[in-house]
Parts: structure tokens; sequence; C-alpha cells
């Protein structure tokens, strides 16, 4: 026996037919129907398989609490995992399979799991492979291959996802009667309403009730014509976050009207959202009664059925056993008769239950004081036996029923997630036996099911209420029971479904010593499943109060977090994917760089030309010659990406006395100096050169990678430390352009374009600036070297860039003027000694990059203080030295690590490689290091071992200035 | 003195969500940055309200006549439109950016739509209303958004970004617009 479409009925499209396959085989249904309708209604019962025990398993729930049936959705060669049917909308040519078996989901041979005794209980690897030869790490291996649900696709996801900002007055979330009423006063009231609801249609539980099929038509029609209500559907408010923002996801693919998804358009949009008011109606959940076999297909939550036949048409068998400790468990007899579902028995826990009740069960047989004691069957629901229950425990011996479905009603659980998203503690209703949403910030407001106003009406009224309250008592009449006592013997009684943990391990948790909530959750995973517990987690903790002894608000809740249901990663990263992850910058000679072909790479945000190849040239050729013709002749290197922040005020050189680490009151206008700056715990934070432009106006530069970094720490400075100084900066990287020109030909060549200075040593020294024109554009030009040469730095408004390079560039061609890269920029300043950023990694002191000449003793700075704690100043510690491979070409990489000759090779070693090049000026490899002291080892010979492929180079430690250690060239 | 660049030429205008987002350049503006000192703020205020002609704006708001100003920060403001006034030292001071920023001007039906996709700011009508100004991050890059006209939105972008910033307005329009 098992399920079948009703002749008519339900809130599908009978006129349209769609198609899918499952595992192969193809289903019909209907639009409007889920793949679980669709699926029930194909007489299918077994739809997955459990996660540990691999135990057949069918459909428990009709919406987003359904624990089992989760299957892997498939689109070309993209697979979505732990997919609920219950949520997927059938469409035409939907491609689904079951996951989690092997071979076949009628066939699984992991299904041995569940008849080895004892095996899979809580903690079952951490007492038995911990403890096994190899430890975890061997068998992790073995058992992570054999763990988990549907297999996650290999492939990129290359579906698209669009991602909004939503505001609005008011947000309700749930639409159900209680958010339809809220949401229709607030629009009333003149309010601009967003209504979201995850359901494919509208009026939540009120939808599988026959009697509010004519409320519920009116209602929708007026929130539809309402202009002041944005309704959502298919939509989950999946997190709540600070300030009343909330992460909605509406899903926009796999529906019956635009099919699967096309590949143009977005699979999902994530709304981040931010509402002056928040309405939670997020309802209730009914949750099952736990008993042995409950897992068996065919049984399922009494709601889940009506919803079925009243939503779907769909019966889910032919005779059934209702299971109740509660009143709305009744409610639910008139469906099934109206379904032609043969009812063998209402059995409820209650010794005595209400004349309505009595009443709606006229004709049935009522066994009050009575229990499902087991269920039997495994791939199928074949029927249940009954047992007499007093005070929780089964007596005498259980009758036998037959049964196809058995359908359980336990009572009903607020779905108090998205409260409880930002810490807010539930909190307990000892009649509801339930946990409501705890003090909420005032701008949320939570109205029916979800305040326990389980009725339609009396969600309404509450909805209604200025401050909805929560329900003072119970108004459907229920007995405690959360746990059937199996008998010996009986089999596994399972408390949450998806992650197969059953009554036995919580008691186990708990005889081992789990006796807080949060740690029984973690011992048996209740509730992490990606479900979350949804129908188990209450009925879990009920069970862990009832080994403790007791109450259950004692006990507490587990913490809820989002999101609420799975959401699709791709949908966090919105469109931001591939390319449009990161916005690149670019400088204003990039044009002119490509025209040259230029190779580029992206450093930080910004793309710079890395080297220039010529004909056959690769990247190794081409930055070996670069460099050569620099220190020949001329080259011209664009440096744009250089941090450039202004800095105007009465009190900059004050303030960059208290920055830098050496003195900025004496530099005199018209001239340039280096500095380094430190972080406040006495690491180096970043360097550059500032100049000193008028008597209140500074520029500074930075490392190109450093320059927001260094914008951050400024204006933090001034905003919280010395909000007293009159110092504005401002970030004018993207103001000017800039360009080295380097080598021993460059005075040459630019005093042949430059009017309006002189660019003699007398005029224009080393580290000094001038302003002055070229082809009629003002230009600034500071003559500083990174590379070692004679060399200039030349900024021009970025607007004129362009112009001004190609005036260089042309009035450089008699000078066999060259481009050069960040490549042969970066070996260059490695031939010089001159740090950069392998060496301004973040862990370095001024001491250990030997500039401890620049660290004032006469004045204050950032980090003057704690760069002298004992731990930075060992005289063991790394110290920048050169490294000189003993062969000269074996190649040195950065990260190497090094060690003393005939030490033993173990931990970090004594230092490391900084930088490494190949020097076109002294035809060998060379390096940077940080080395144990270093300064006393010139001369030494180390051992330089990768800690990559274990290359191992002797390598001679040597002054970090391989390349015209006095400057020459520089000054000349 | 050359013609200026632009780092759109050849980029813009564009359209696109068929015909319905407009993208242009407005022509190259004089911009600055302008900065009082505590206590000197409604001095400055003063000094640019005489210079641009309008009346002083509060946070979030713009004044226009020709040239304008808007307050972005405490007692910081950015300038446009021409050369800005000179700032006693005592007051504040006034940094160039000219060169620094482009100025992206978005029309069309659905501009609203991209925009809600591009900032993190509520653009109803209600809440952002023609006359406004504010600093906001698209895509993590700080710009400005205006709105001078009800049918025109203003993007300040930094000019090393800005032809990223079109191509990311492109994306997005093309990942919505095919919904």
């Amino acid at each position: 026996m098992s399920g079948f479409r009703l002749p008519s009925g339900g809130q599908i499209d009978r006129s349209r037919p769609m198609r899918m396959t499952f595992d192969g085989q193809e289903v019909t249904g209907f639009a409007g129907d889920t793949v679980a309708s669709a699926l029930m209604a194909s007489g299918r019962r077994v739809l997955a398989r459990s996660f540990k025990y691999h135990r057949p398993r069918g459909l428990v729930g009709v919406g987003v609490d359904e624990p089992n049936a989760l299957v892997e959705v498939v689109n070309g060669a993209t697979v979505d995992p732990n997919t609920r049917v219950t949520t997927l909308e059938l469409c035409d040519g939907l491609v689904v399979r079951s996951q989690n078996r092997w071979p076949s989901l009628g066939f699984d041979l992991m299904s041995l799991n569940d008849w080895v005794p004892g095996i899979f209980s809580a903690g079952f690897y951490y007492k038995t492979f911990m403890s096994l030869p190899g430890g975890w790490m061997f068998y992790e291996r073995i058992i992570r291959r054999a763990a988990g649900m549907g297999q996650a696709g290999r492939l990129p996801d290359p579906a698209r996802y669009d991602r909004a900002h939503l505001y609005c007055d008011v947000l309700v979330v749930g639409g159900g009667p209680a958010g339809l009423t809220a949401a229709l006063k607030a629009a009333d009231d003149g309010r601009d309403v967003f209504l979201v609801e995850q359901d494919i249609a509208l009026g939540g539980q009120a939808q599988s009730e026959p009697d509010a099929a004519p409320w519920l038509r009116d209602v929708i029609a007026r929130i539809t014509a309402h202009t002041g209500i944005t309704v959502l559907t298919r939509c989950t408010a999946a997190g709540d976050y600070d300030d009343r923002t909330l992460m909605l996801v509406e899903r926009l693919s796999y529906t019956p009207d635009k099919g699967l998804p096309d590949p143009d358009a977005p699979q999902a949009r994530l709304w981040i959202t931010r509402a002056d008011q928040v309405i939670l109606a997020t309802g209730a959940m009914e949750r099952s009664i736990v008993f042995a076999g409950n897992d068996a297909p065919g049984v399922m939550l009494a709601s889940a059925a009506a919803g079925y036949i009243q939503r779907y048409g769909v019966a889910p068998g032919r005779r059934a056993v209702l299971f109740t400790n509660n009143d709305s468990g009744y409610d639910q007899i008139s469906v099934l008769k109206s379904a032609g579902i043969e009812i063998a028995a209402v059995v409820d826990c209650r010794p005595v239950v209400s004349g309505n009740c009595a009443e709606k069960a006229r004709g049935l047989w009522l066994r009050t004081g009575h229990a499902v004691t087991q269920a039997i069957g495994r791939h199928a629901l074949q029927g249940v036996r009954i047992g007499r229950i007093s005070g929780g425990v089964v007596q005498g011996p259980a009758g036998y029923e037959a049964c196809d479905i058995c359908l359980v009603s336990g009572g009903w659980t607020p779905t108090i997630h998205l409260s409880s998203h930002r810490g807010t503690r539930p909190a307990y209703a000892r009649d509801l036996q339930a946990f409501l949403p705890g003090d909420m910030d005032p701008a949320y407001r939570a109205c029916g099911a979800v305040l326990g106003h389980w009725r339609r009406q009396e969600a309404i009224n509450n909805a209604l209420e200025l401050v909805p309250t929560p329900a003072k008592s119970c108004s459907i009449d229920h007995m405690p029971l959360w746990e059937v006592p199996a008998a010996k013997g009986a089999g596994k009684a399972f408390v949450d479904f998806q992650h197969d943990v059953t009554a036995s391990d919580i008691r186990l948790a708990h005889r081992e010593g789990f006796v807080s909530v949060e740690h029984m959750k973690r011992y048996t995973t209740l509730g992490m499943a990606g479900d979350q517990g949804k129908t188990s987690n209450l009925t879990g903790l009920a069970m862990m109060s009832a080994c403790l002894g007791q109450d259950l608000p004692q006990t507490g809740t587990t913490t809820f977090r989002p999101p609420f249901t799975p959401v699709p990663l791709g949908a966090l990263a919105g469109p931001d994917r591939g390319g449009a992850h990161t916005l690149l910058r670019r400088t204003p000679f990039r044009a002119l760089d490509k025209a040259a072909g230029a190779v580029f790479v992206n450093l930080g945000h910004w793309q710079r030309a890395w080297y220039y190849p010529r004909e056959n040239e690769d990247i190794e050729d081409a930055y070996k010659r670069e460099a050569r013709d620099v220190r020949a002749g001329v080259g011209l290197c664009d440096v744009s990406t250089l941090g450039k922040i202004a800095l105007k005020g009465p009190d900059t050189a004050e303030f960059l006395n208290r920055v830098y680490t050496n003195g900025w009151k004496t530099l005199r206008v018209g001239y340039v100096r280096y500095g380094l700056m430190l972080r406040e715990d006495g690491i180096v934070m970043d360097d550059g050169t500032t100049a000193r432009l008028g008597p209140d106006e500074y520029l500074m530069t930075t490392t190109s990678g450093g320059a927001g970094k260094v914008m951050t720490h400024l204006e933090y400075l001034l905003d919280t430390q010395w909000p007293d100084l009159r110092v504005h900066v401002t970030s004018v990287t993207d103001q000017w352009g800039g360009v080295s020109l380097a080598g021993p030909k460059s005075r040459e060549l630019l005093q042949s374009i430059v009017t309006g200075s002189a660019l003699d040593g007398t005029a224009l020294p080393h580290m000094a600036l001038t302003h002055a024109e070229i082809a009629d554009t003002p230009v600034r030009i500071y003559r500083l070297s990174f590379s070692g040469e004679l060399a200039y730095e030349i900024f021009v408004p970025a607007g004129y860039a362009e112009h001004v390079y190609k005036v260089i560039w042309a009035a450089g061609k008699k000078f066999n003027i060259t481009r050069y890269g960040v490549e042969a920029l970066g070996t260059m300043r490695i031939e010089k000694g001159h740090v950069a950023g392998g060496e301004l990694d973040g862990r370095t002191t001024i001491f250990d990059l030997g500039l401890g000449a620049m660290a004032s003793s006469k004045k204050e700075y950032i980090g003057s203080v704690l760069q002298h704690r004992p731990g930075l100043r060992s005289a063991d510690r790394p110290t920048l030295v050169g490294l000189m491979p003993v062969d000269p070409m074996q190649r040195l990489t950065g990260g190497t690590l090094l060690y003393s000759e005939g030490v033993a090779v173990l931990g970090p070693g004594e230092g490391r490689v900084t930088s490494a090049t190949w020097s076109p000026a002294l035809n060998r490899h060379i390096a940077l290091g940080l080395l144990a002291n270093g300064p006393s080892r010139h001369g030494e010979t180390v051992v330089a071992i990768s800690a990559v492929d274990g290359t191992r180079i002797d390598v001679t430690v040597t002054s970090p200035h391989f390349f015209d250690p006095e400057g020459e060239r520089q000054y000349a | 003195m050359p013609e200026r660049q632009s780092p759109l030429e050849g980029v813009l205008p564009v359209s696109f969500c068929q015909g319905s987002i407009h993208i242009s350049e407005a022509t190259p503006l004089r911009m600055a940055e302008a900065q009082a000192w505590d206590g000197h703020q409604r001095e400055l205020a003063q000094t640019l309200s005489h210079w641009s002609g309008a009346a002083a704006v509060s946070s979030g708001s713009f004044a226009e006549k020709g040239v304008g100003f808007a307050q972005i920060g405490p007692s910081r403001y950015f300038l446009w439109g021409a050369a800005p006034p000179d700032i006693d030292i005592g007051v504040g001071t006034c940094v160039d950016l000219s060169h620094a920023r482009v100025v992206l001007v978005l029309t069309g039906d659905h501009a609203r739509d991209l925009l809600v996709r591009a900032v993190p700011l509520d653009v109803r009508d209600c809440a952002f209303d023609v006359g406004r100004m504010v600093s906001t991050p698209l895509h993590h890059i700080p710009v400005l958004l205006a709105r001078p006209t009800l049918t025109q939105w203003v993007l300040i972008v930094p000019r090393s970004y800005a032809r990223s910033i079109v191509n990311h307005l492109q994306h997005v329009s093309d990942v919505f617009s095919a919904a």
C-alpha cells in the first residue's frame, strides 16, 4: 500500500502535467506539486537512506521541517545535494536522484551498519578510532569516504545569483494567518510593508485546513490588491543580524513557470533587508513522538498528511493509525476521511479526551490511555503495536494494528529560530510545553503561533493586538509525552531523523556525564544536521531533562544560529564571483603599458606592469634585460600605485614626528625624507617617503600595498588619540600619476624636457624635490631612488599623465630608454638591499631590519615603548642579511629556512629567506634574509633548506647591500 | 596645458539592461576636499556658502548653484564646480582632488534597481530625496552618491577604480535584468 493521487482537490493545476526523473525513472505530476507530493502520488515510499544506519526513510513532513527526504538535484554537470523534496517544486525536465546509498536506494549495502549492534552510538568514533593503532589520522580518511549525505558537485557552481538591498517600514516574516493579518494591519496604517513567505503560496497551516479556504482567499485578495504590501513568496528569512538586518533568500528557479535554471538568469536572490520594524509570524511546527521503529516509511506527522491531501490532492496511504497526545491531532480526521483514507484507530495517550475530540472520532476506534509502542516494517510501514500507557510507562502486552501510515501529532513547537539569532534567550512556557521568543528588541514583534496561539482565529486576534502577547494558556488540550519507552528488542527509536540520533544515544550521553545541553548536542549531534533539529530538538532536550530529573527550562535550550535553512554559498557571494570578485585599479599609464606589450600582474587591487617582453622573451629574459638596461642607461617605470597621502595643517610636522620613528621637525620645504612607522606593538608597519611641499603641506608616500592600512592608521590617530592636532589627511593616490626615471642617463634625459627648474646635483640634490613643467604640464620631481641608480620620481596630475609619459618616452629614444616592470624593480631593490614586502611582513622590528639608527631616542612615537620589549630586542632575533649561494647558479626562493651547518634540521631554523632574485649586476643568484645574529655572521656559510621540497643549498652570509654599497650611483 | 584625459575614454556613455540604464561621465570638474579644525566648522561652512552662493548644508545633503559642496564627515566637505576658495589656515584647509575622482551620471527607468544592488543605501524617494549626497561603499570602494534631480543619480568614484566600477555596474545589471 502506498500514496496515491486523489481524483480531485488540491491546489495543483491538473491541466499542466509535469515530468521529472527520480533515479532515472520518470515521475509525473502537475504544476503546483512539489517533488515530494509527486513522488508520493507515484506510490514511492522510500525516498532516502538515513545518515549513519542507511535505514530506508520516507516523508515525515510537508515543508521546510522535512528531515528525511533529501536528494541530489542534477542540472547538467552540476549537482545540488541535500535538497528537501518537500520544498522543491516539480518542473518539467527536473532530474533528481537519491543520495547516500550504494548501489541503489532499494538495496544499500551500507545498511549493514544497521545490523551491527552498538555500532555508531554516540561517541563511537572517539571511543573506537582514537585508541586503535594508527590513530584517528589514519582512520579518518576511510570514515570520511563513507560519511556525509549528498555529494557536493566538483565543478564550480555555474549558477548566477542576484543580490540587493531592501529597505522597508515593516518586514513581516511568515505568510500564515498571523502574518497576513499583521501585514494588512501595518499597510492599512500607511506603512511600507514587505511580507515574506518561504512557501510557494501564502496561508501557512491554513492551507491544510478545509474550513479556512474562504477566509484565505479573501485575505490574499486584499493583500494582493494593497499598494502598500510587497509579497515575496519562495523567500526564506534565513538570518537575523544587528540593527534589524535580515538575510532573505528568494528562490527564482525550479518553478513550474520558470522551469529549470536558465544559465543566464539568477537562480536565487539575496535580499539584505533593513526594516524599521520586524514582525515575526513564523508559526509553529508539529513535532513527533519517539517510539520504536518510528522512522519506518509511512510514519509521518499528522499535519503533514493533511497538507498533502489539501494542498496537493495526494493521499499518503489508505489505512491510517492516528497517534496523538493533543487535540490538534483530531483536526485531521475529517481531512483523512475526505480523502477516503480508512482510519484504523485513533490512539491517544490521554486517559480522557474532550467531548469535541470524541465527537470528531465518532465511529472510529478511539483508544485513549494508549500509545503506539512500535512501528513494524522496514521499507514500508505494515502496522503498529498499540499498548496501554500510564505515567509514561507501557502497561501489559501491546496489540497489533495493520496500517500503511501512522500519523503522529506530538504537539507544536514555535519556530523561534529568527528571534534567537541575535542571542535572545528563548523563554519557556510551561503550559504550552514550548519555548517562546524571549525579550526582544522593541522594534521586533512576534505574533500568532510563534507565541503559542495555535488556533487560526487566536493567531489572527493576536496579530491585531497593539502589542501581541504570548498565549497565557494552551488552547489545545494536551498531555506531555515525548517518548514511548521501547520494549527490549523492539528496535531503534529515533529522536533526530536527519542525524540518526536515537533515544539510546541521549541516555548514553547522560550516563557518560554530558549533562550540559550544549555538550549533549555535540556528543550526540542532536540538532546539528542541516535541518537544525526542527522536529527533534525540543524532544531531545525533554528526554535529557528526564534523565537529569529536572525541568526542561533548567536544562535549557541550545542556540539557534543562522541560516534557518541551508543557503547556497553562491547566493551569499551574489554576482561578485570570478573576475567580478575584486574591483581592479588601473594606473593612468595602463593603456600605454598595454600597447607596449606589458604583461600585467595583480598586486592587491592594482594591475601593474610586471614585465615588457620583447620578441621570444619570457619573464626571465625580460626582467634581466630591463634591469641591465636601467643600470646601463635609463629606464621608465610606472610607480603610480605608491600610496599618496596629503597632509595639511599647522601641526603636521608634530604629527609626523609622533608617527614616524625618526625626526621630522627639521625637514625643510623642498626636501624629502625616508621614514618608518611602527605599529603600537613595536613592529614595523610600513615605510615610505614624505616630502615637505610648503610650510604646512606634506605629501606622504607609502608602499602600494600599505596605503589603505596607513591611511586608516593616520585617521584613527587623529580622530581618537590626538584630536587637538590641526592636521587634515586625505588620500591623493588617484590624483597623481607617477613614473620613476632611473639610470645614469636619467638626468640628461630629464633636463632635455623639463622647464622651470634646474636638475643638477646642487639644485636638486638627493632627497630633494622641485616643481617644474614638462611640455606645458605642471609636474613634481623628486630625486630619490629605489633602484640604487641616479633616479627621479615624476608626479603628474592623473588626467595629464599619459601626455607627460609620451613626452618622456619620445625624448628617451635617443638614450635607448627602456620600460621596466615590477619584476626588474624588485630585482634592483634586492641588489641594493632595500627592504620591501618580504621583509616588512608584520613580524620585524626596526632593529631586525638594520635600521635601528632611525629609531630616535629623543622623542616618543607610536611603537617607541613596545619595540623595546625584551623579546623584540633579543640578540638572537633574525636580522637582515644578504645571502649568496656558494654555487652562484643555485636559485634561492623566498620562505626557505636557514640553519647553521652541522645542526639538526628541526623546527623553523635560525632564519628565513625573505626575497630572492637573479642579479643581472652581479651575474649570480642573491637573496635577502633574516638570520639570528645576522650582522655578526657575515662570511659564515649556512644551509638554506626548502620546507616545501627539501632542497638544500649552501649560502654565504653577506651584507644586504650587494650593489654600490657606498651609494655613488644614486648620489651622482 | 594638454587636454585632460578620462580613464573612461571609449567606455562611456553606455546603456544596458535593454536601454533602461544609461551611464555617462560628467564634464571634468574641479573637485576638492576641505576640512575645518575643531571649533571652526561654522566659519568654514560660511566660507563655502559664500564661495558657492548657496545656503549652508547639513550632513548628507548638498547645495549647488553652479558650484556645490556637501558635508561628507565631521567638519569635512566635498567641493566641486570651481577652484576652491582660499581657506585661512587657522580655520581649516583644502586639498585638490580634481584628477582623483570621476563623476558618473546614472539615468533610466532601472537606475534605482541597479543602485539597490550596488550600494547598501535606502534609495527610496522617502529616504533619498533630491539634494542628498552621502558617502558609501560600492563593492567595498568608497564613493559618493548624490541625487541632483528626480531622474538622475550621480556617483563620484575614485579614478583608478572608475573603469572597474562601470564594468561592475554592467555585470550586476546583466544578472538582475535576466531574472
